[in-house]
């Protein structure tokens, strides 16, 4: 599942949609005040109601409605192709912690005093992640991958994504989680599957297993 | 032709403003409209103090890595302002408008249960100086926000009594709000007058009846949350079960999203009256738009689950259809501004420059509310400030809007006095631009990825000038205010005297004196629709 480019594709497409509603309205709008100042614009209509017109503007609204309410339901279709990689997250006051599944390494920092801990990870593979916390709720957003969860006490949450290309990103908790909320960021390193093994190789030689 | 009904009660019992008693008097009243002032008057006092917290955030987010205000005082600022503004503004503000002008709408002479509305507002100034009488403890105000999830807001995690204190306040205030609007929802079903049918009522009379049901429906769900967080907070091993945490965020939310259209419906109604006023006609297509204010009503008592989108416990198919649903009842309510404004002879008073202004900044908020219910753009931006930008353009750009046409509208009903029309102009230019230099970065910052409720931010050079913006545009809007505080403070100095109907209005209020004597109406025009003074004038014209 590749995040990022299904929020684009909705969003321009909603955003287009809004662009257009903004405009039409605003035509309307710009209309009836330019209207106020012409010799039309000093009479008030009595009608109570265009219902023809009422009807046929209903009728687009509710179309335009549907027509998001399919493309919002589509999009939200996933699919779980088995996971080359996955990543248990543990959200807590006030830092992250990743374990990489059936490996020793664990990364991990103090976030409070600006250690972020470095999540790194292989472009292109499907990679799932359980995410918890050890407290409170926190939320693990990365926005490169224009996707959050919600990390909770005494539950585990999944999610699943590839992660499209290689680079360095700011992710960071997402829902506001007492004092240090606000310096609750990770770093998430992308880079190519060959670089990933090779540097997981090297975590667990070094054996610490920790590193921050 | 014109008939004059039975007076409804005794010849002295008209007699203006009795003052016997003074302030006791005052504050122990069973009269509608002095309660209905007693609740808008507090919840404007209380406006300006948490606008003022508001300035303090903005100026702490002016640029990244300051040091204006600590950490923790930032979070007891932003749970203040949203509480404050949520919980003690806006909806105590609307459902006062309902309390003060729904009899004099319908006709009656008093609301039904005095005694239990004026109850409804000393639970509401007792629930405001609780909440706020955190600030004045050891370890200060509440700082967990306006949702207060736990098990951050248990007594493990956010110790002190500040949090405690505002359970009692939200508690209290939620409790008056439901009497509040019980009391006016029950006059609006048994006190009409004799000819005021239900398809009679003003527009504004039908949002608050809207209003009232989803108050009485909702707000119960508000108070379980509070008990569950009262019971966390004295054993907080409650909150060890994650099924318990899950059901306090679905308590909160289905309270939390009604919420959100009780702070909005009122405006809805007081616009369309501006709109139609200054427009010289009725307000275009009655029926749809009360039909579409009882469907919204509905459907938003089934959308509360988009707040939880990012939860992974909600069942988000659901709840996006329920929410982008709600664009066919919010594209009526459109529709019926829009062809007033269309086929009127508009007149350009402040009240109706604000309820213009209301058309284009509301739908703002509500094209950007359409993409918060689709859940793969909810994802990203949820918990972000374009979800800040969103709710500031559907209470701040949109309710707020309507409030300020409201308050110009209505003013010389309520005081007898008039407001000035120049400072008015001054006030809502300054208003339009604040609002918009203030919120619409907003949706960059959060788009970018800053997330709400931090009290800095990683420096880069679009997210600095994006909230140094944001700033700018909060210290226009807090010249605004201020020209707003001068506007009422000369028109009660000065007291221009207002007629009964200084701008040609269409429904009761406007056909007894300004100020109304303690019973309203010394007699009732007859009721032939929903603008019966405009059926009236129409009716003198057609005899001529």
């Amino acid at each position: 599942m590749n995040l990022p480019a299904r929020f684009d594709h909705t969003f321009r497409i909603e955003v287009t949609i809004a662009v257009v509603v903004f405009g039409v309205i605003t035509v309307a709008f710009l209309f009836a005040i330019l209207r106020s100042f012409t010799r039309r614009g000093r009479q008030a209509s009595q009608k109570p109601s265009y219902k023809k017109a009422e009807a046929v503007y209903v009728s687009v609204v509710a179309a335009a409605a549907a027509g998001i309410a399919t493309l919002s339901l589509t999009e939200n279709r996933t699919t779980y192709p088995r996971p080359a990689l996955t990543v248990d997250v543990t959200g807590f006051q006030w830092c992250w912690r990743f374990t990489y599944e059936g490996t020793p390494v664990t990364v991990s920092g103090n976030c409070v005093d600006g250690g972020l801990p470095v999540l790194e990870l292989p472009t292109g593979e499907p990679i799932a992640f359980h995410v918890r916390s050890n407290d409170v709720v926190h939320s693990m957003w990365i926005p490169a991958l224009r996707f959050k969860l919600f990390a909770y006490p005494g539950f585990v949450n999944t999610f699943e994504t590839t992660i499209p290309t290689a680079g360095r990103f700011d992710a960071e908790c997402a829902e506001f989680c007492g004092q240090y909320h606000f310096a609750m960021h990770f770093t998430l390193v992308a880079v190519a599957p060959a670089r990933f093994s090779s540097w997981m190789a090297q975590q667990q030689t070094a054996g610490t297993g920790t590193t921050s | 032709m014109t008939r004059i009904s039975e007076p409804l009660a005794p010849a002295d019992a008209f007699d203006p403003e009795p003052v016997e008693g003074g302030m006791a008097a005052a504050f122990t009243t069973t009269d509608h409209k002095r309660i209905g002032l007693l609740t808008i008057g507090t919840a404007l006092a209380l406006f300006a103090v948490m606008g003022a917290l508001a300035l303090l955030m903005r100026g702490q987010l002016a640029r990244p890595g300051q040091s204006v205000v600590s950490p923790h005082l930032y979070d007891e600022l932003f749970t203040i302002h949203g509480s404050g503004m949520i919980y003690l503004v806006v909806t105590p503000v609307a459902i006062g408008l309902g309390v003060y002008l729904v009899p004099l709408q319908i006709g009656a002479p008093n609301i039904a249960g005095p005694r239990l509305t004026l109850l409804g507002f000393w639970l509401y100034v007792a629930g405001s100086l609780a909440m706020l009488s955190g600030f004045l403890t050891g370890g200060g105000a509440a700082s967990d926000g306006w949702y207060s999830y736990p098990p951050l807001a248990d007594s493990v995690y956010t110790t002190g009594p500040g949090e405690s204190l505002w359970i009692v306040g939200v508690f209290l205030s939620a409790s008056g709000m439901i009497l509040l609007a019980s009391t006016t929802l029950w006059s609006a079903m048994r006190m009409r007058a004799p000819e005021m049918t239900l398809l009679r009522m003003p527009v504004f009379t039908w949002s608050m009846v809207v209003t009232d049901m989803m108050t009485i429906a909702a707000f119960p769900s508000l108070l379980a949350a509070m008990a569950l967080l009262a019971a966390g907070r004295a054993d907080p091993s409650v909150f060890g079960h994650h099924v318990v945490n899950v059901a306090y965020q679905n308590l909160f939310w289905f309270y939390g999203h009604p919420v959100v259209y009780v702070m909005f419906f009122p405006f809805v109604g007081a616009v369309a009256e501006v709109l139609a006023t200054f427009s010289g006609r009725r307000y275009v297509g009655y029926k749809p738009t009360v039909a579409s204010l009882m469907v919204f009503a509905a459907l938003s008592m089934a959308v509360w689950g988009h707040h939880l989108f990012v939860s992974g416990q909600s069942a988000n198919d659901y709840y996006s259809l329920t929410s982008i649903a709600l664009s066919v009842p919010a594209g009526i309510e459109y529709f019926g501004f829009l062809s007033t404004v269309l086929t009127g002879r508009l007149e350009y008073t402040t009240a109706m420059l604000f309820a213009l202004a209301f058309i284009p900044q509301f739908l703002i908020g509500g094209l950007s509310g359409i993409m918060l219910g689709t859940p793969v753009i909810d994802y990203h931006v949820n918990g972000s400030y374009f979800v800040v930008a969103h709710f500031h353009y559907t209470l701040f750009a949109g309710s707020v809007f309507g409030l300020f046409a409201a308050l110009y509208f209505w003013w010389p009903k309520a005081t007898g006095t008039m407001l000035g029309e120049g400072l008015g102009r001054l006030h809502f230019w300054l208003m339009v631009a604040g609002t918009n230099v203030a919120f619409l970065p907003m949706f960059g910052s959060g788009y970018l990825g800053m997330a709400r409720r931090v009290s800095t931010y990683s420096s880069s050079p679009t997210l600095n000038a994006l909230n140094l913006t944001s700033s700018i545009g909060a210290g226009i809007l807090a010249a605004a205010m201020v020209v707003f505080a001068a506007n009422v403070v000369r028109s009660l100095h000065r007291r221009v005297p207002a007629s009964a109907d200084p701008w040609g209005g269409q429904t009761l209020e406007w056909a007894t004196t300004s100020p109304p004597p303690r019973f309203n109406f010394v007699s009732i025009p007859p009721i032939l629709g929903y603008a019966p003074l405009l059926d009236l004038r129409e009716r003198q014209e057609a005899d001529k």
